[in-house]
């Protein structure tokens, strides 16, 4: 009986480390359709190309000894990009007779999928990686390349498409990748709401966007509860609110325009310490938080958690403004709606905005020099990725495709009329910051720790100050200063 | 001749048995086993994947204890709290349901599939249906709630309503708890019953003198299920919270995931592993020995 017990304890123990496998997996297994609910665009592509990618490992191995170099490039987008991707490969491959270029889909958990193949000494030749987690530590390696090195040594190289803000710098000369699908935060608006409530539309351009307290003040004419009042009427009724004002987006590139209009940055200009816990981030933070808690002009996060998307939003007038990344654009424009974009206000001096893009790297592999060939390609080639210009969901990263006749080729009628001077202008003049992913070391654990603390903010229980003075030791204990920017 | 033959047929019975569970065998060593050992070892390494893992001794084991990887307590007191409300909650309620379909009644069939339909439904799909039901602003149970004007509550979006919400969804999810407590009260034989009603006993000496012991067993087994799948909670935070807000969800398991996967620290990850399972093993070990006082085996020793 004893003997029995003992067996029973250690196979309950034994149950709980499988189970913990089972739980692991079961949890990637439902992650899979979370994320590719979140971009119902993808699915369609999605079967045809897992069955792509395996043949393209089959082939890979099987005919390294023959003539056609194999180069597998993984990404993780479906729908729309990888059909283009797919394109390019297939342009790619019918132009360089030797190399043959497969794209590799990998939908859902893509840094673990990454990381185990480097784990397995299977490394993808092209990699599109994500620059909050991989792309630097995998660079520090040396499993990614240094861009810079095959670049300098390829006299065939066309330097002028090369821009210096989409390079992932690791330190002053090791290029861990380059931008892949340029984007940026913008603001969408409602052009009816705007003549309906006789609101001036706000400005294209950044040069002449509004300051905070316009924007503000603007933003509370839009706002109407239920008997028609906006936000600026006495009687205003904020439980019942029928048209926000405004929505904002609450990640890092939500907030950044503003810290850096402020003239801040993510971390302080030494590197030592987190930007938000200056005197100018609190204020951000607050200014953002007031937008809800004080003039009533923008959903709380559970009323967001409800609200619809963007072109639902827009299209039934339920926001008027509302901040969002510029590749809404493509469902917008697929969608249909009536509405504009325009440039951010201004909490600070200039208005600014942030970039966010992907960035494409070349792996260590002993096939690095064809695979070269392959991300050559995709950074010089005019129009290679064309379709996704047209569709509204990316800008370019090859500078020769900001060239004037080549932008304004892209730009078609059903891209909102403020699209070069909203959109596409603040690409080329500086006024879209690089990301902070790719300069801030640790990024990831120190976004980890303010995301948190601000859900406190977000709720209005805590004002910005307490909210980061909360965290503040810390955030600033994960702090480790920048990469060469 | 006849004796060598003998020996022969044990050996091929032998090799015939073990044949048999070799796959069983194998698949532990294989799957469990050796994963284990090996993360056993990578808890005392700095172990990124990447790199090839270097020893460092107790140093990820001593970052968690003291605090100096913050959110190690902070994930523990959450699980526990999780734990502390969910085992109860499931128990009751899974063994209530059990009861009532253990009764004689129409379409008894179709009850019992009724309520085993949620285990089949994917975490995700159901998630988002108690996302909707539990939305602040125009989720049923706030219509309810305001309808009986009662208080409303912000559900998955409450600090303090959080825990209670995953409680209850998951309550909804005891399927297969149900399943083992109506097996275990199918196995009573009726003759207790039929005795209890011959010296007079009510519907509540039933249960309390006849069913509650003769199911002790299955509730044990239940028992210490339900506290290693509740230490072990992790879709929820996964699919609807995302460890929100401020951290009030941020489960043990979930933790653990976004250490290895988010932070790619395995090192860290394989200590967290290894400190639950202890953890788990202590408890269950715990829980078994007390089950003398109070778990009932028919035919048993006692």
């Amino acid at each position: 009986m004893k003997m029995k017990k003992l067996l029973a304890v250690l196979l309950a123990g034994a149950m709980v480390m499988s189970m913990a496998g089972c739980g692991g997996s079961g949890g990637s297994g439902s992650a899979d359709s979370g994320s590719t609910g979140s971009d119902a665009a993808a699915d369609a592509g999605d079967t045809g190309s897992s069955a792509d990618t395996g043949s393209a490992a089959d082939t890979g191995s099987a005919s390294e000894s023959g003539d056609v170099v194999e180069i597998r490039f993984t990404e993780w987008d479906g729908g729309d990009t990888l059909a283009v991707y797919e394109e390019v490969a297939e342009k790619f491959n019918s132009t360089h007779p030797g190399i043959h270029v497969t794209v590799m889909n990998i939908p859902d958990e893509y840094d673990t999928k990454i990381t185990t193949m480097i784990a397995g000494n299977d490394v993808p030749e092209v990699c599109c990686m994500n620059s909050d987690t991989l792309l630097f530590p995998l660079a520090e390696e040396g499993i990614i390349a240094n861009l810079q090195e095959y670049i300098d040594n390829d006299p065939d190289f066309d330097t002028e498409c090369v821009g210096d803000q989409f390079k992932y710098m690791l330190n002053a000369d090791y290029m861990a990748g380059y931008g892949v699908g340029s984007e940026n935060i913008t603001m969408f608006y409602n052009p009816a709401l705007f003549a309906q409530y006789g609101v001036e539309e706000p400005p294209a351009s950044y040069a002449d966007a509004w300051d905070w307290d316009t924007f503000v003040e603007n933003a509370q004419k839009l706002t109407i509860d239920k008997n028609g009042k906006n936000a600026l009427d006495p009687d205003f009724d904020p439980e019942n609110i029928d048209v926000y004002g405004v929505t904002i987006s609450k990640w890092w590139a939500g907030y950044m325009p503003f810290l850096f209009s402020q003239g801040g940055d993510y971390l302080t200009a030494d590197g030592s310490a987190i930007g938000y816990a200056t005197p100018e981030g609190k204020d951000v933070l607050q200014k953002l938080a007031d937008l809800t808690y004080v003039y009533h002009v923008a959903p709380t996060p559970t009323t967001s958690q409800t609200m619809p998307g963007l072109s639902e939003a827009l299209a039934t007038n339920k926001v008027a403004m509302s901040f969002d990344g510029q590749w809404s654009n493509a469902t917008l424009m697929n969608d249909g709606v009536e509405y504009n974009v325009a440039a951010l206000p201004k909490m600070g001096d200039k208005a600014q905005t942030v970039a966010t893009f992907g960035a494409i790297a070349l792996m260590n592999t002993e096939k690095a020099d064809a695979a070269f060939e392959f991300v050559k390609f995709m950074m010089t080639e005019v129009g290679a990725c064309e379709p996704l210009f047209l569709s509204g969901l990316w800008l370019p990263t090859n500078m020769k495709e900001y060239n004037d006749d080549y932008i304004q080729s892209v730009i078609t009628d059903k891209h909102p009329s403020n699209y070069y001077e909203t959109i596409v202008k603040p690409m080329m003049d500086g006024t879209a910051n690089t990301p902070i992913t790719a300069y801030v070391k640790n990024f990831n654990k120190i976004n980890d720790v303010i995301s948190p603390a601000l859900d406190d903010l977000w709720s209005g229980e805590k004002t910005a100050d307490e909210a980061i003075s909360s965290i503040e030791a810390d955030a600033n204990a994960e702090v480790a200063g920048f990469y060469g920017k | 001749m006849k004796k060598k033959k003998t020996i022969k047929m044990s050996t091929w019975n032998n090799i015939v048995g073990w044949g048999f569970a070799l796959p069983a065998v194998l698949g532990f060593l294989i799957f469990n086993l050796v994963p284990m050992v090996l993360s056993g070892y990578y808890s005392l390494c700095d172990y990124n994947i990447i790199k090839t893992p270097e020893f460092v001794g107790f140093k990820n084991f001593i970052a968690l204890f003291t605090g100096q990887e913050k959110t190690f307590w902070l994930s523990a007191k959450a699980t526990v709290l999780y734990a502390i409300m969910a085992v109860p909650a499931n128990l009751i309620f899974a063994f209530m349901i059990a009861l009532l379909l253990n009764c004689d009644m129409k379409m008894r069939a179709f009850f019992r599939s009724l309520f085993y339909l949620p285990c089949i439904l994917p975490a995700v799909a159901s998630s988002f249906v108690w996302i909707l039901l539990m939305n602040p602003d125009f989720g049923l149970f706030n219509t309810i709630l305001e309808w009986l004007h009662l208080p409303k509550s912000q559900f998955f979006w409450g600090k303090d309503s959080v825990l209670p919400s995953i409680v209850f969804m998951g309550i909804w999810g005891t399927g297969s708890t149900q399943v083992i407590f109506l097996a275990g009260l199918q196995d009573i034989p009726s003759v207790y019953y039929e005795a209890l009603e011959i010296d007079g006993g009510n519907a509540w000496h039933k249960f309390w003198n006849v069913t509650l012991p003769m199911i002790s067993s299955t509730l044990f087994f239940n028992l210490v299920m339900g506290i290693i799948n509740a230490l072990q909670v992790f879709g929820q935070a996964y699919i609807i919270t995302e460890g929100g807000p401020n951290n009030a969800s941020l489960f043990y398991v979930y933790n653990l995931w976004r250490q290895a996967f988010k932070y790619m620290d395995m090192g860290m990850a394989s200590a967290m592993a290894w400190v639950l399972f202890l953890v788990v093993l202590v408890l269950t070990a715990f829980v078994f020995k007390t089950s003398n006082k109070w778990v009932y085996y028919e035919g048993g020793e006692e």
